[in-house]
């Protein structure tokens, strides 16, 4: 078990860390954290047998429990929930590749990025996605590696 | 299908490499400082602080230390004066030339009562600073006569305290350094008038007796009061409220005496003030139009005498 939940946390602060210095991309973060923190589990429980299910979802949540901790600790003073309260609440943005890319009122809008109730939605659909990246993960480098 | 995974294991790692190379190189910092500079001027901290760390790590010297100084500003404002500090010491190091660096270097010393660090701060600043708007300098060479001051260099602190005053005659900081100079000279007149000066403006001036904003907002009364209770202007003050008061009362104008007892009250707190007040106030409550005068013997505080 602790060989699946040492890495999503290194993989979460990892991430954590990158999602500080340069940004947020929907659904390519969930793609790179799930097949990431299922790729390393798999490399490392090829020989175990008692891996189940619920050990992905603990996995998850470590993995973002670790990316919160790696946003922490790359801003100046430990912060991360204090982030999330001021974005949520519209006082601070978070740079979103893609969105900030595109030109017309869109670009204007967003081109520090976004905050608030779009900062929501975009944060669901890319962990929808990483739900299912984890799915496809365990079951491509974790199931299929120990039969 | 070994294969596949294997072939799937190698291009998401090379994918990920990529993608995070092409990050790195798309950074731009004199437009993360662009954005920084903007993001501070929309009262966005966290963003300003992100871009401006970001271009100071990949930017030049000079570059940098613009960076770090737009960093400090942001970390100030999220109330962070350790790491606003730790950026303009850096900021410093890394340009030497910068003198506003050591100036907000310094304030951020004599905040923290470092006061010999901050002076020498000082001091170096003003060396290599160019030429300050006459806000900027009186509030500087303020804070530096205030360090020299608590440093125990007098003569000098009582020379930029002057300075500061002559930059900006409405600056309430230079005058309560002037202030605290003339009491450091023993001359306590001349420091309560200055103090009660400084102390009119500091009213007037957004934060600064907020401890919140302004690191000694707070003290900053507490010095007022010193100086100006030191010279017995408070107590002249309150007889004078109270007087006019009495006058105000014989005249039949109950509310506006009432208002200045109050006033007085407040100056100086007085028990007996205080219940002849009260006093007063229930008989308006009772006969609004109908309250007795003061004693006639009260001829300057009617301390304790219910006139019934």
């Amino acid at each position: 078990m602790i060989t699946i939940l040492v890495p999503a946390l290194l993989t979460g602060l990892m991430l954590g860390a990158l999602r500080y210095w340069i940004g947020f991309f929907v659904i390519g973060h969930a793609l790179f954290a799930a097949l990431a923190a299922t790729w390393i589990a798999g490399c490392l429980t090829r020989s175990t047998t008692s891996f189940r299910p619920w050990h992905g979802i603990l996995a998850a949540v470590v993995l973002l429990a670790g990316e919160a901790v790696g946003f922490g600790l790359a801003q100046p003073w430990f912060d991360p929930l204090g982030w999330l309260v001021r974005v949520v609440s519209g006082d601070t943005v978070e740079y979103l590749f893609g969105i900030a890319l595109v030109g017309g009122t869109v670009g204007r809008n967003f081109q520090m990025g976004v905050g608030g109730g779009f900062w929501l939605l975009f944060t669901l659909i890319d962990l929808i996605f990483f739900l299912l990246f984890m799915m496809i993960g365990l079951n491509t480098f974790v199931y299929r590696e120990g039969e | 299908m070994r294969r596949l995974l294997s072939s799937i294991r190698r291009t998401s790692l090379v994918a990920a490499l990529a993608g995070l190379l092409f990050a790195l190189a798309s950074f731009h910092p004199s437009g993360d400082l662009s954005a920084a500079r903007y993001a501070l001027g929309h009262y966005d901290d966290d963003q300003a602080l992100r871009l401006a760390r970001r271009a100071a790590l990949f930017g030049d010297d000079d570059l940098a230390a613009s960076a770090l100084q737009v960093a400090a500003q942001a970390a100030l404002r999220s109330g962070r004066r350790d790491i606003a500090l730790r950026y303009l010491s850096r900021a410093a190091t890394l340009d030497p030339g910068c003198g506003l660096c050591l100036l907000q270097r310094g304030e951020l010393l004599s905040g923290q009562k470092r006061y010999q660090e901050a002076a020498q701060a000082f001091e170096q600043g003003f060396r290599l600073a160019p030429a300050l708007d006459d806000r900027q300098e009186a509030r500087f060479r303020a804070r530096w006569a205030l360090s020299l001051l608590r440093s125990g260099r007098l003569k000098e602190g009582c020379r930029q305290a002057a300075r500061a005053g002559e930059s900006q005659a409405d600056s309430p900081l230079a005058l309560f350094a002037v202030a605290l100079c003339s009491s450091a000279r023993n001359q306590p007149q001349r420091a309560a008038r200055e103090a009660e000066k400084g102390y009119a403006l500091g009213m007037k001036a957004p934060f600064f007796f907020s401890r919140e904003r302004e690191e000694a907002g707070e003290d900053w009364l507490r010095v007022y009061t010193e100086l100006v209770s030191g010279a017995g202007r408070i107590h002249r003050r309150a007889e004078k409220l109270w007087q006019q008061g009495q006058a105000l009362y014989a005249a039949g104008k109950t509310g506006q005496a009432l208002t200045l007892f109050q006033q007085s009250h407040d100056l100086e707190p007085d028990p007996d003030k205080g219940s002849y007040i009260a006093w007063l106030m229930g008989q308006l409550d009772e006969q609004p139009h109908q309250v007795s005068k003061p004693h006639p013997e009260s001829d300057t505080v009617q301390k304790g005498q219910r006139t019934r």
